[in-house]
C-alpha cells in the first residue's frame, strides 16, 4: 500500500514538473511569436504647429508576428490637463512580418499644448503611444497672480541681503585643478548669515573670461564644470545643496517644503538670495580671478531654470539668461495640471501630501506663498536675451507653463528650443546650440 | 608658359584658404574672420595633353610668391559674406623658336566675392552649404607683362559638405568635401569643375594636421595645346596637400601647408607651400 502511495506521489510529482516545463516552453513560444514596433513622427520636427497648419502624425508600425495583426488605431486628443477633446479611429491591418505607415490628421486647435494618445488594439497586441504637440506656443497667455506687495517684498529682501557682509573667500583646489583649468572653492555668507559655497573653473592662461554662472537643479550637488572651453564656469551650491549643507540640510522630499507655510521663512527666499550672492561674488572677484564681469550669463535646468529667471530679473549685471525645463513656472496652472494626472506626480505630489498631513494648510494658502516665488512673476523684469529649452513630454514642467512665462519676458529677441520626444530634459543638440548662442551674443570666436 | 600656371595657382590658393581656416562651417552671426596668407608656387615640368609628365623645351619655369587676404563676415547664422583677393609676384620664362622669353609682374590678381549659405544644418555636427561668388580682375591686360589672370569676369557656384566625426576611430576628426563650377565670361570660357576632399585630424587641443586632395577640370572650345601653356584653356590637374595648424589663442591660429600636383593634363607639375594666419575677430 505504501509502495502504491509512493508510486502515486512519484507520478504526481513528475506530472507537475512536466506540466511546468510545458507551460514554460509554451510561454517562451508565445513570447517568441513577435512584437510590434511603433515609430511616431509629427509633420513638424518639434511637434509645434501654426494655427493654420495641418496637424499630422505619421505612425510607422512594424510587426514581427508570424500571423496577421488586425484591429484598430484609436487616437484621442486631450488637453494638457487630461480633458478629452476628440477621438477617432482607423482600421489597422498588418500582414505577418510587415510594416505599414498610418497618417493621422488631427483637428485644428487654439494656441496651447495637447496630448495625443495613439492606441493600438490588434489581434494579439495592445499598446498606447503618448505624444504632445503645441499650437502657436508664442500666443499662449497665462494669468499672473502677483501680490500687490510683491516688489516691496523683494526689494526689502534684497536690501537685507546687502546688509549682510559677504566675506568672500576663494582657494585653489589643486586636486581638482587640471592641466587646462584652475578650480577654486568659493565661499560666502548669504541670507540669514548662512555660509554657501560654489566651484569656479577658469581656463589656464588668458584673462577676462566670460562667466557662465550655473545655478542648481532641485537638491543637485553642483561640482566643478570643466566642459566649457572658452568660459569660466561658476557653479553654486545654494543652501541645502552639495557642500552648502552646514545649517540647512533637508532630504530630497522635504526640500521644497521647508517652512512652506510662511512667505518670509520659506526656504526659497534664502535660495533666491544665495543665487544673487553668487553674482556679487563674480563681480567682486572678477579682476583677481581673470573674469569679465561685463559678460555674465546665468544658466540652469529644472529648479535651476526658476533660479536663472530670478537672477536675470533681479540683477542687471547678468547679460544673458538660458535655462531648460523650468520648474515651478506659473505655479497656479502647473499645480492644476499636475493635479490632473492619473497618477500623482512630483512635484505636485509632495505638496498634496503636505496639505493632507497639515490640517488648516490648503492649496490656496500654498499658492499664496508661491505667488511670491513663482518665476513667472519675475518675467517682465528680465530684460536680457533669453534662450529656453523644453521637452514636450515633461510632466514636472508642463510646456504650457514654460511658454506662459517665456511669453512674458521683455526682450523680443528671445529664442526657444523644443524637443518633441523628451520629458524632463532636452537633447545634446540643444546644448550645442546653447553654446553657439552664448558665443554669438558675446561675439566670441 | 604663363596663364595655365597662374590659373592653377589662383585656384590652389583660393581653394585652400577657406578649407584650412574652417572649411565649410558657417562663420557665425556677427563674427569676422581674416586670413592673411603668403603662398609659394613653382613649376618646371609639365603634364602634356595625354597626361604624361614631360620637360618643356629650353629652361622654361614659373615661380610665384603671392600675398592673399581672405575676409569673411557672418551676416546671419547661415549666411556669410566672403571676399578673397590675391597679389601675386610672378616670374615666368618659356622657350619658343624665337628664343627664351622672361616675364615678371606683380600686382592685384582676381578678386572673388560672394555669399555662402548653410542650406542644411545636421544638428550642428555637419553642414551642407552653397557658395555663390563673382570673380573680377583687378588688373589690365598688358602685352609686355605677364597676365595675372584671364582678365575677364567670372562666377562660381560651389557646394560644400562639412562636419565632424563623433564615433569610432575618426572621433574628433573633421571633413570637408566640395564640388563647384566656375565659368569665365569669355567666348572661350573656360568652364571649370572644381573638387576637393579634406580630412582634418586633431593631434591635441592646440595642433592639427589635415590631408587634402583637390583639383580642377577646365574645358574650353579652344582645345589646342602649345608648349607655351599660356594659350591653353583646356586642362586638368589634381593636387595633394598636407596642412599643419597650430592654435595660439581662441582668436589666432597659424597654418602651414605643402602641396604637389601629382596628376594633370596640359598643366604644370607644380609644388609649393603656404603660410596662413587665421584671425577670428
Amino acid at each position: 500500500m505504501q509502495l502504491l502511495r509512493g508510486f502515486k506521489f512519484y507520478v504526481v510529482t513528475v506530472s507537475i514538473i512536466l506540466a511546468g516545463c510545458y507551460s514554460a516552453f509554451a510561454q517562451d513560444d508565445k513570447e517568441e511569436e513577435g512584437e510590434v514596433f511603433i515609430e511616431v513622427k509629427p509633420s513638424s520636427k518639434n511637434a509645434l504647429f501654426k494655427g493654420d497648419d495641418y496637424i499630422e502624425f505619421k505612425l510607422k508600425v512594424k510587426s514581427t508576428y508570424k500571423g496577421n495583426q488586425d484591429g484598430k488605431l484609436t487616437y484621442n486628443v486631450l488637453s494638457d490637463d487630461f480633458r478629452q477633446l476628440s477621438t477617432n479611429s482607423m482600421p489597422v491591418h498588418l500582414i505577418k512580418n510587415s510594416s505599414e505607415t498610418y497618417s493621422v490628421l488631427l483637428p485644428k486647435r487654439i494656441p496651447g499644448f495637447y496630448r495625443v494618445h495613439f492606441m493600438f488594439n490588434l489581434t494579439t497586441y495592445d499598446d498606447t503611444v503618448k505624444r504632445v504637440f503645441g499650437i502657436d506656443p508664442e500666443k499662449i497667455k497665462t494669468t499672473l497672480h502677483k501680490p500687490a506687495d510683491f516688489d516691496a517684498f523683494w526689494k526689502g529682501t534684497i536690501d537685507t541681503l546687502k546688509s549682510i557682509k559677504p566675506e568672500f573667500k576663494f582657494t585653489e583646489d589643486k586636486k581638482r585643478s587640471t592641466k587646462e583649468k584652475v578650480v577654486y572653492l568659493c565661499e560666502m555668507k548669504s541670507w540669514e548669515g548662512i555660509t554657501i559655497r560654489g566651484w569656479l573653473t577658469v581656463p589656464k592662461g588668458g584673462k577676462n573670461y566670460p562667466v557662465l554662472y550655473r545655478v542648481p537643479g532641485y537638491t543637485i550637488d553642483m561640482k566643478p564644470d570643466y566642459d566649457k572651453e572658452d568660459f569660466a564656469v561658476f557653479t553654486i551650491n545654494v543652501r541645502g545643496n552639495g557642500n552648502s549643507r552646514d545649517v540647512i540640510a533637508p532630504d530630497y522630499k522635504q526640500y521644497n517644503l521647508v517652512n512652506i507655510e510662511s512667505r518670509d521663512k520659506y526656504i526659497y527666499r534664502g535660495v533666491y538670495m544665495d543665487c544673487l550672492r553668487g553674482v556679487d561674488f563674480i563681480a567682486a572677484s572678477a579682476s583677481k580671478l581673470r573674469l569679465n564681469p561685463e559678460k555674465i550669463v546665468v544658466e540652469g535646468g529644472s529648479q535651476g531654470g526658476s533660479l536663472a529667471v530670478f537672477v536675470a530679473a533681479m540683477d542687471k549685471r547678468v547679460k544673458l539668461c538660458t535655462f531648460q525645463v523650468p520648474l515651478y513656472a506659473d505655479m497656479h496652472d502647473s499645480y492644476a495640471i499636475g493635479s490632473s494626472y492619473p497618477v500623482d506626480t512630483w512635484p505636485t505630489l509632495v505638496f498634496h501630501e503636505y496639505i493632507k498631513k497639515h490640517a488648516g494648510f490648503t492649496k490656496e494658502k500654498l499658492l499664496a506663498v508661491w505667488d511670491y516665488y513663482d518665476p513667472q512673476n519675475f518675467a517682465d523684469k528680465v530684460k536680457c536675451k533669453v534662450l529656453m529649452g523644453i521637452g514636450l513630454l515633461d510632466e514636472f514642467c508642463p510646456p504650457r507653463c514654460s511658454f506662459g512665462m517665456f511669453n512674458k519676458f521683455a526682450n523680443t529677441s528671445n529664442e526657444y528650443f523644443v524637443v518633441a520626444d523628451k520629458a524632463h530634459e532636452v537633447n545634446f543638440t540643444y546644448f550645442t546650440f546653447q553654446y553657439y548662442w552664448l558665443k554669438e551674443d558675446f561675439r566670441m570666436p | 608658359m604663363k596663364r595655365i600656371y597662374i590659373i592653377c595657382l589662383l585656384l590652389v590658393i583660393i581653394g585652400s584658404a577657406r578649407q584650412q581656416a574652417f572649411a565649410g562651417w558657417p562663420i557665425g552671426k556677427y563674427r569676422n574672420i581674416v586670413v592673411p596668407s603668403f603662398n609659394y608656387y613653382t613649376s618646371k615640368d609639365v603634364y602634356n595633353s595625354s597626361g604624361k609628365k614631360v620637360k618643356p623645351a629650353g629652361n622654361s619655369s614659373f615661380t610665384s610668391y603671392a600675398y592673399g587676404l581672405y575676409v569673411g563676415y557672418g551676416i546671419t547664422r547661415r549666411l556669410d559674406l566672403i571676399v578673397n583677393v590675391l597679389a601675386p609676384d610672378q616670374n615666368s620664362q618659356y622657350t619658343t623658336a624665337a628664343g627664351t622669353t622672361y616675364q615678371q609682374s606683380f600686382g592685384f590678381g582676381d578678386i572673388q566675392a560672394g555669399l555662402s549659405y548653410a542650406l542644411v544644418n545636421f544638428d550642428y555636427k555637419a553642414y551642407f552649404s552653397v557658395q555663390v561668388s563673382g570673380i573680377a580682375p583687378l588688373y589690365k591686360h598688358d602685352d609686355q607683362l605677364l597676365d595675372l589672370g584671364y582678365g575677364v569676369f567670372g562666377s562660381e557656384v560651389k557646394f560644400m559638405y562639412t562636419g565632424s566625426f563623433n564615433k569610432n576611430f575618426l572621433k574628433g576628426c573633421y571633413f570637408n568635401v566640395e564640388a563647384g563650377y566656375r565659368r569665365y565670361f569669355d567666348t572661350q570660357g573656360p568652364n571649370v569643375i572644381l573638387y576637393s576632399a579634406l580630412l582634418g585630424v586633431p593631434i591635441n587641443k592646440k595642433n592639427q594636421v589635415s590631408f587634402e586632395i583637390g583639383g580642377q577640370n577646365s574645358s574650353s572650345s579652344n582645345k589646342s595645346f602649345s608648349q607655351n601653356l599660356s594659350v591653353n584653356r583646356d586642362f586638368a590637374f589634381t593636387k595633394g596637400a598636407v596642412n599643419v595648424g597650430h592654435t595660439f589663442t581662441r582668436r589666432i591660429s597659424l597654418f602651414a601647408s605643402g602641396f604637389y600636383t601629382f596628376m594633370g593634363r596640359n598643366a604644370g607639375v607644380g609644388y609649393g607651400g603656404a603660410l596662413q594666419a587665421v584671425l577670428k575677430i
